[in-house]
């Protein structure tokens, strides 16, 4: 970790003296140990705050969206969400190649806070790795655990832990690809009746605050102006009740279908705790099993599934 | 779950203008006799029902939702009820997924010589809706007229 954390310094100072770039996006210390926010950095002598751990979850393809206007280049860390997030951006014209210089780190998985914190304990905790894995030490005492025990879930279902594009890549081993069924939550789900399917998303759904977090931190989410935030016409009053709350979670899945890259930021952000990654990975497979097999986030040019058709698609509706 | 003897689903069409809306219009013509469940909102062509558009008539009170267009490779403008198809292929199974019954959304392709499919299609979704009662599920929002 502190190997990459010096070179990610170290790049990152060469490139904005050669002037490659003229800020760069990546993640520094936070104020607590489960904390790697984003940050940016916009002087050579600033690249000190880099820091690279396993706590630097948060996607940082969205944040180049708010550099489009800024003068000059922006240099950008990316883990394997992030190349996928990167290439949804550019796929959607929401941001140009020419004005970002793309750093790739090769993504052993990031650590799920809840997962230590059921295991050592909340409160204090440290994390040091050693040969074999981790070893925790927190409030409930110490333990030694292997990292996929306490990573995200996204990260133990990750497809493509290497950045799929960059311009140059930093040293360093990503976790093995996840070749599985990414789908069993949803399958789970889908195994239900209607009714109890119901139930389940009226349960999680009514905790939603509306505070389009989710939205706000998605790649995929990139309208200029965004549905939920018109007036004229109004698709959607702000009241917070469950049948507005459970429109906008299927309205926005249904945006995002077949350009979702399953980087797990909406569930992340999500102050309450909705699974949305089930929704996520409903849509996502029903695209895969409706439309053939795709995977968003792969190419820059993609064809995507909702925006585009084969004369021959399955056909139920008579 | 008992049922008001007397009570009518309602159910809100979207028909495509070239086909489906004719196809009904053939229906009445030809003097055919379907359930007066259906209120129909004509549309330029299937491909411009907006997903939000089939949630919103469930919100504000819709038993069933029927999408209904011309038959595939017969769109007006050639290619518009493919991408239908592909977006309300998900969406069905999208809202089923979040608990509403399947019979409740439907999809069907009537062109403007089948207005005997047309009072089929209406018959055959009303009394499957009838056997379910109203819709509860994700009725609410606001209630102002907006």
């Amino acid at each position: 970790m502190q190997r990459i954390t010096d070179k990610m310094r170290k790049r990152a100072e060469e490139l904005i003296a050669e002037g490659k770039a003229v800020r760069f996006l990546g993640w520094e210390k936070g104020s607590f140990w489960w904390q790697s926010p984003p940050v940016e950095i916009k002087e050579a002598s600033q690249t000190g705050r880099l820091n690279w751990d396993l706590f630097c979850t948060a996607n940082l393809a969205k944040y180049l969206q708010q550099m489009q206007s800024a003068e000059g280049k922006t240099g950008v860390f990316v883990k394997g969400c992030d190349a996928r997030g990167i290439n949804r951006l550019l796929r959607d014209g929401a941001i140009d190649r020419d004005k970002t210089y793309l750093v790739g780190i090769p993504c052993p998985g990031m650590i799920d806070p809840d997962k230590v914190r059921s295991l050592v304990g909340d409160g204090e905790v440290t994390i040091t790795q050693t040969e074999e894995g981790l070893s925790l030490q927190g409030p409930l005492g110490s333990r030694k655990v292997a990292l996929d025990e306490v990573a995200l879930d996204k990260c133990l279902t990750c497809r493509h832990p290497e950045p799929v594009i960059y311009d140059e890549l930093l040293e360093g081993a990503a976790r093995e690809a996840f070749t599985g069924d990414p789908y069993e939550e949803a399958r789970e789900l889908e195994d239900l009746g209607s009714d109890e399917r119901y139930d389940y998303w009226a349960k999680e759904l009514s905790r939603c605050i509306r505070c389009y977090a989710c939205r706000n931190v998605c790649p995929a989410c990139n309208c200029i102006q965004c549905v939920f935030d018109m007036d004229r016409p109004n698709w959607l009053d702000g009241a917070t009740n469950l049948s507005n709350n459970q429109v906008y979670q299927m309205i926005r899945f249904m945006h995002v279908a077949g350009r979702c890259i399953d980087c797990g930021e909406c569930e992340r952000a999500c102050p309450m705790g909705i699974p949305l990654r089930k929704l996520a990975a409903k849509v996502d497979k029903d695209v895969n099993e409706l439309f053939g097999p795709f995977e968003a986030g792969l190419d820059p040019e993609e064809k995507l599934p909702l925006g585009t058709f084969d004369p021959n698609d399955p056909d139920s509706f008579e | 779950m008992s049922v008001d003897a007397d009570w009518k689903p309602l159910i809100v069409g979207f028909c495509c203008n070239w086909c489906s809306y004719a196809g009904a219009d053939l229906a009445g013509i030809g003097r055919m006799s379907y359930p007066a469940t259906i209120r129909i909102i004509r549309v330029p062509c299937s491909g411009r029902v907006n997903p939000h558009f089939v949630i919103r008539a469930f919100q504000r009170g819709a038993d069933g939702v029927l999408v209904a267009g011309c038959h595939p490779g017969d769109c007006h403008y050639s290619t518009g009820n493919f991408y239908t198809r592909r977006r309300y292929l998900l969406m069905q199974r999208l809202l089923e997924y979040m608990g509403i019954e399947p019979a409740r959304f439907q999809v069907r392709w009537i062109s403007a010589a089948e207005g005997a499919k047309f009072a089929q299609v209406v018959t055959q979704m009303t009394e499957e809706i009838q056997a379910l009662g109203p819709n509860k599920k994700l009725r609410g929002g606001c209630t102002c007229k907006g």
